[in-house]
């Protein structure tokens, strides 16, 4: 499978997502003004991933969002569901969300993503 | 906690009817009912939309408010900065968001405003604006503003202008111009360099000022260039008699009668305390005369207290390109100090001459004490057995015309004060011996200063200022003493009678070995007559 590297721009992160290793980073802040057309190939990506996942892999993702308006609020939603469908069917995913200490909002966030999902979702300072 | 009760209450109804849907499929009512399994979904989405949306307004909040308040702070920051900040697209028309100090520059909101008629007033200058600014947006080359002036007046401000090309968006560029009111820096800085020029007391030019205008000043244009420097008389004598401050008034005199003498062109220096230097381009030897002489003039015409006006002064002229500077300032240094050598005795009998009117004059002693003085004092010295060619009688001479000088600096109310001193006042008054004997130090006569000082000691002991006894007492002081006492009570006071000459006689006997030296009034009464008879 390809990779799925998106360069940044100042309103869109920095997508890099490693098959082989098994490492899907999100970096930058993420404000499109279409967000779902812009996570929209993630999303395929990620289904694509996510079906031929073997189980024994381990999955490493890394979230870095200071800022994501309502519109990437709701794609980074989409794409947590899925990984975390993934969990649940037993593959072997964790999650680290990555927060700067001196942005009071961005811990909030995190906070607020990480309810109602299983997977196991760590969110530590950068 | 708090968001989460908020959020409880905004999706109440929300989350009632999903918790009512709820109850209504698992109660079995509807149970076979053909849109069951459509109903059970569109709630399932339902639910999960809720979730979506309450997470989705929390993270917006926070977000938002954290934006907010970022937003607050930089515009605090931008608007104490005490700077101006404007962006503007290609339409050349200023942004919704500026810094407060914008406003107060340009006297006015200048939102929509366009920035070419904010810079300038003047037609042309706003074209050379529009073409710059539309070129740089056409062409994104930010060197373009280089063109523009970096100093403009608006509103009677100086302001220093910086401007820069800024990425604003994607594919969006505008201009930020930082505007910087730099109108009391401007003042400060023109008067730190008008300080760093000039001298403070004279507003003349100073040294520093000459080190860094000589290299311009001797460029073949300015040939001929003569200079002059100048040395003040007696500055010495009067910061010694008279304090500082009347010093200062004489130079500041000296200082304008040169500015006065000097052309528009020339340029004239306090060189040092008391030395002034001239620099006079296209100025042949026989005009720089002409202006040394027109100094010496002013300086003749102008009216003085007590020390009358007067420099030495030394010429020298650059006629051929790339001659030495330096040498230049020396042979007008060497002319000065031959001159001022030459110049000094007549100075200096200036100086005792006013002395002598100024004393008369104002009524600090009687009228003709100094010549009656010095017919007294030529004629004792000659019963003591010195010529009158001597030093010792030239020294009397001087004393003559000296011994009250002090008292020109001591106020005049003090002098004329009827009834008992305060003991402040007679110290005042006691200070005079000490002024007089810096007065004589400072036109070269220690000797006489040295006698002046002691002249109130007494024999005995118990005068000023030092308690001098006996023949620790200067001669000269024990010789004057006894002349001035005799002449002093046998001469009509504002407020006492004169003596009759058997009463001085008297007086002075009776005194002998306590004011006076007894050996010196014994020659002195045994020659009274001789010493008081008329030339």
């Amino acid at each position: 499978m390809q990779k799925l590297i998106i360069e940044s721009s100042k309103s869109t992160p920095e997508i890099n997502f490693d098959p082989e290793n098994n490492i899907l980073s999100i970096k930058g802040q993420s404000y499109p003004e279409n967000a779902f057309k812009f996570y929209e190939s993630i999303f395929n990506w990620v289904d694509e991933y996510i079906q031929k996942l073997e189980t024994e892999a381990s999955v490493k993702i890394d979230f870095t969002l200071p800022y994501i308006n309502t519109s990437s609020s709701k794609c980074i939603m989409m794409l947590l569901e899925k990984f975390d469908e993934a969990f649940l069917s037993g593959k072997n995913i964790i999650l680290y969300w990555y927060y700067d200490v001196e942005n009071e909002s961005e811990l909030e966030c995190a906070e607020e993503f990480t309810e109602d999902l299983n997977l196991p979702f760590n969110i530590i300072t950068r | 906690m708090g968001n989460n009760q908020d959020n409880k209450l905004l999706f109440g109804q929300e989350e009632k009817i999903v918790r009512l849907c709820k109850a209504e499929m698992e109660s079995g009512e509807f149970e076979g009912n053909p849109l069951l399994p459509k109903y059970q979904k569109l709630v399932r989405n339902y639910e999960r939309l809720l979730k979506f949306t309450k997470k989705i307004v929390k993270i917006a909040d926070t977000q938002g408010n954290v934006l907010k308040k970022r937003e607050y702070k930089i515009k605090s920051l931008l608007n104490n900065s005490n700077q101006g900040f404007l962006t503007f697209g290609n339409d050349l028309l200023v942004d919704e968001e500026y810094s407060a100090e914008c406003t107060s520059i340009f006297g006015q909101k200048i939102r929509k405003e366009h920035i070419s008629s904010l810079l300038s007033n003047d037609s042309g200058a706003q074209q050379k604006y529009i073409d710059v600014f539309k070129s740089v947006f056409e062409e994104l080359k930010e060197g373009n503003l280089e063109h523009l002036p970096s100093n403009i007046n608006i509103n009677n401000r100086n302001i220093d202008v910086k401007y820069k090309l800024i990425n604003r968006l994607d594919d969006e560029y505008a201009i930020l111009a930082i505007l910087t009111d730099v109108t009391e820096k401007t003042i400060t800085d023109a008067q730190i360099k008008y300080l760093s020029e000039h001298d403070c007391l004279t507003c003349l030019y100073n040294r520093s000022y000459i080190d860094k205008t000589i290299p311009k000043i001797i460029a073949p244009s300015n040939l001929p260039l003569s200079v002059v420097l100048a040395d003040m008389n007696a500055l010495k004598l009067t910061n010694d008699v008279f304090g500082h401050q009347k010093g200062d008034q004489l130079i500041v005199k000296v200082a304008q009668i040169l500015k006065k003498c000097c052309r528009e062109t020339d340029i004239v220096s306090r060189w040092g305390g008391d030395e002034f230097l001239l620099l006079l381009p296209n100025t042949d030897s026989y005009a720089c005369l002409q202006i040394v002489e027109s100094i010496n003039k002013a300086c003749r015409e102008t009216e003085q207290e007590i020390v009358d006006i007067s420099v030495s002064m030394g010429t020298a002229t650059m006629e051929i390109p790339n001659a030495n500077i330096t040498e230049l300032f020396a042979v007008a240094e060497n002319r000065m100090y031959k001159n001022k050598l030459l110049d000094n005795k007549t100075v200096r009998k200036n100086i005792i001459s006013k002395i002598e009117t100024v004393l008369e004059s104002t009524g600090i002693i009687p009228p003709d004490h100094i010549r009656r003085m010095k017919s007294i004092v030529v004629k004792f010295a000659g019963v003591l057995g010195f010529p009158e060619e001597s030093m010792e009688t030239q020294n009397l001479i001087l004393l003559a015309s000296l011994h009250d000088a002090g008292k020109i600096a001591i106020p005049q109310d003090l002098l004329k004060k009827q009834g008992q001193l305060t003991s402040d006042e007679w110290e005042i008054i006691k200070s005079y011996s000490e002024i007089g004997y810096r007065m004589a130090q400072s036109i070269g006569e220690p000797g006489v200063a040295e006698a002046m000082l002691a002249l109130r000691e007494r024999w005995d002991g118990t005068g000023y200022p030092s308690g001098l006894k006996g023949e620790q007492i200067p001669y000269l002081s024990r010789v004057f003493s006894i002349l001035e006492v005799y002449e002093v009570i046998t001469s009509e006071r504002a407020f006492q009678s004169a003596l009759s000459p058997r009463e001085a006689r008297n007086e002075i006997q009776r005194q002998s070995g306590s004011q006076f030296d007894p050996t010196l009034t014994q020659i002195f009464l045994d020659n009274l007559d001789h010493v008081l008879a008329p030339e």
